[in-house]
């Protein structure tokens, strides 16, 4: 095996793996959403493949995990609790016909019209 | 005999996967595009009559399983050549398609054959679900989604060496790829069995990852599953070599 080939690749995928953690965390705080559910595993998979023959994972692939766990957490809390506030917010009355007026200002439909579309879509 | 333990061999399957992360993924893809194309371009609408239909489904379900088992055989080449330390190209993927047809297609025939047996009661319940969306999501639906699973791990455990046997002895008899695997795997399926479940955190990550980590995961599977098959084929040799 080469192995200065062997390290120049490995530290290749690791930063690569590290850049992607980056781009989770970006994805966190300015996309709030479904794209780091993308992104993170992606970073923890090469991370783990840069591991190679080597007992540890290098710094950098270790880093990009951490990063990407703690992106993954961010991001499913914030989640979590947008989808809360939002139910709590149907449950209000007074909340509830505000959006509907909001919804109706913006696309001509209420938020009903958009929940019954959506379920006979469903149906 | 001394077998590499599942970890030593995800090493190599590691160490591999760095030196040719491009390929090893980019295979990995160009394989699942093909296997989609192929699908989509055979799947169209059936006849009324279910026996008909039925006869058709399997017909077709029998024949994608050839072709996409022949690019199957490819695959695997690449990850072995990968493993053996040779510099393998993209194109390997098409190799059966131009050098050891006949066996090629013997094997994807069988392989082919057991896959659209262990179909039949998907196909089944599909053909009498069509029309209706949310049926796919039945209880029958799932035991027989469950029971194609298991058989066709089960053809994979009892076969795995058939197609990597067939890069390195290209010129036997078909016949002998399926007796000999089966030779092969003889107190090695256990081993091997748990070298494949050993994967599946990492296929729920990849899963997480809406499929696209699946991509470098399934490569990385193929990578020890490769290592798995030369380490199997060393410790043989080197058995022999003691006997001589």
């Amino acid at each position: 095996m080469d192995m200065s080939l062997y390290r120049f690749n490995q530290a290749k995928q690791a930063r690569l793996a590290f850049l992607i953690s980056l781009a989770a965390v970006f994805s966190t705080v300015f996309m709030t959403g479904l794209t780091c559910y993308f992104i993170a595993p992606l970073s923890i998979i090469i991370a783990l493949i840069s591991r190679g023959a080597d007992p540890v994972l290098p710094r950098q692939a270790k880093t990009a995990v951490l990063i990407s766990v703690i992106a993954l957490a961010v991001n499913t809390v914030l989640l979590g609790f947008t989808f809360i506030q939002f139910t709590k917010m149907l449950a209000d009355p007074v909340q509830r016909e505000l959006l509907n007026e909001t919804l109706y200002k913006q696309y001509g439909l209420t938020l009903d019209d958009f929940l019954q579309r959506a379920g006979n879509l469903l149906r | 005999m001394p077998y590499k333990s599942a970890r030593e061999l995800r090493a190599d399957a590691r160490v591999s996967m760095l030196n040719h992360m491009s390929l090893a993924v980019g295979a990995m893809l160009l394989y699942m595009l093909l296997v989609l194309v192929i699908t989509e371009i055979t799947s169209f609408s059936l006849p009324q009559n279910f026996f008909a239909a039925f006869l058709i489904s399997i017909l077709v379900n029998f024949l994608v399983a050839i072709i996409v088992g022949i690019i199957h055989l490819g695959l695997k080449s690449v990850y072995l050549e990968m493993q053996v330390g040779s510099q393998p190209k993209l194109f390997a993927l098409f190799r059966y398609f131009r050098e050891s047809q006949n066996s090629a297609v013997v094997i994807s025939g069988f392989f082919g054959l057991l896959d659209t047996l262990v179909s039949i009661p998907l196909l089944v319940l599909l053909l009498g679900a069509e029309g209706s969306a949310f049926s796919a999501f039945s209880l029958p639906m799932l035991l027989a989604f469950l029971f194609r699973s298991l058989g066709q791990f089960l053809v994979r455990v009892f076969f795995f060496p058939a197609p990597y046997l067939l890069m390195d002895f290209p010129n036997l008899p078909p016949a002998s790829f399926l007796r000999s695997s089966t030779r092969l795997m003889q107190g090695r399926r256990k081993d091997y069995i748990l070298l494949t479940l050993s994967f599946i955190p990492l296929h729920l990550l990849g899963l997480l990852s809406f499929g696209i980590g699946s991509f470098w995961v399934m490569s990385y599977q193929e990578c020890a599953c490769a290592a798995f098959y030369k380490d199997m084929i060393t410790a043989r040799q080197k058995k022999r070599g003691r006997q001589e």
